[in-house]
């Protein structure tokens, strides 16, 4: 049971790192772009801190609903690739450890048999190629991530906070059978 | 300026990768030992034969033996003996107990480089 929270407590620290390391890019951006930039300051501290806000305060909810679920998916996405790109790569640097012993057992003037190097070599070099694998599939997550973001913070400083016409939200109309009342909504 | 520079190294310590895969090491491969033959000579010598093809990486021979006590149960394979002379290839094994009856003995015979490397063992039954 140990071992196992070990493990855990190591493999949760190592998914943070990358975690903290965007928390910190986001909280920096705040704190150094300038807020009153193209007079859409609230809108774009909101966009910062979470994609589709700033969209949400300037009536886009369209925008905002769909910024914002790609950055939850992305984000998601991204968190769960990197859990097991991680895991990847702890059994090849297990691997990796073993192979390396070989050499210092050798160097040590130790006998080391042939067929238990050339199997750990092979599985080093599936868990190398694993991770290869996995790391495709993080860096496609944090792809989407990084473009949705920007997507997100691009579209809050060009776009126009919108404005309803407030005879567009409500209408009647009259006629000889009697009158029909009209409530727009915009998303 | 300084502000994406701020940003991409966060970005890069974000994105970390893990190392490329090391070459594998630069050894001479131990020969095997073929056409390996166990005469027995009685029930506690044994004669074994074998071929090599390039004696000039080997710098000794481990011998190993493994018994059959019944079908499907052996005991575990051990290592009896050592020969260092790289030119022999016959060598008369004595064991201490000899074989239990009934029981059958298998012999391998493995190459060991001047680098350290065992090489894959050729085994043999007794005959």
């Amino acid at each position: 049971m140990s071992i196992r929270r070990t493990q855990k407590r190591q493999l949760i620290s190592s998914n943070i790192r990358p975690i903290s390391a965007w928390a910190l890019a986001a909280l920096l951006l705040v704190l150094i772009v300038p807020t009153q930039a193209f007079g859409l300051d609230s809108a774009l501290v909101r966009s910062l801190l979470i994609p589709g806000l700033g969209q949400a305060h300037q009536g886009h909810y369209t925008k905002a609903s769909i910024l914002a679920g790609s950055a939850v998916l992305s984000g998601f996405g991204l968190f769960l690739s990197q859990v097991y790109y991680n895991e990847a790569v702890t059994k090849y640097r297990d691997q990796q450890r073993i192979y390396a012993s070989y050499g210092v057992a050798l160097e040590d003037g130790n006998v080391v048999s042939i067929q238990d190097m050339n199997l750990t070599y092979t599985e080093m070099e599936a868990q190398y190629n694993s991770a290869e694998d996995r790391l495709v599939w993080r860096n496609a997550f944090l792809a989407a991530f990084i473009a949705t973001y920007a997507v997100n913070v691009i579209d809050v400083l060009i776009s126009k906070p919108h404005k309803i016409d407030s005879a567009e939200q409500l209408s009647v109309d009259v006629d000889a059978d009697g009158f029909r009342v009209t409530k727009t909504f915009r998303f | 300026m300084k502000r994406l520079i701020i940003i991409s190294i966060l970005v890069l310590v974000a994105c970390s990768r893990h190392d490329d895969l090391p070459p594998p090491l630069q050894l001479a491969d131990p020969p095997v030992p073929t056409d390996l033959r166990v005469e027995t000579v009685d029930n506690i010598t044994f004669l074994l034969t074998w071929e090599i093809a390039d004696t000039s990486v080997v710098r000794e021979y481990w011998i190993y033996s493994q018994v059959e006590i019944l079908p499907g149960a052996t005991t575990p394979l051990e290592r009896i003996a050592t020969e260092e002379s790289v030119d022999t290839t016959a060598v008369q094994i004595q064991t201490d107990d000899g074989l239990p009856l009934p029981g059958i003995a298998t012999f391998c015979v493995s190459s060991v480089t001047i680098e350290n490397v065992e090489g894959q063992k050729a085994c043999a039954k007794a005959e």
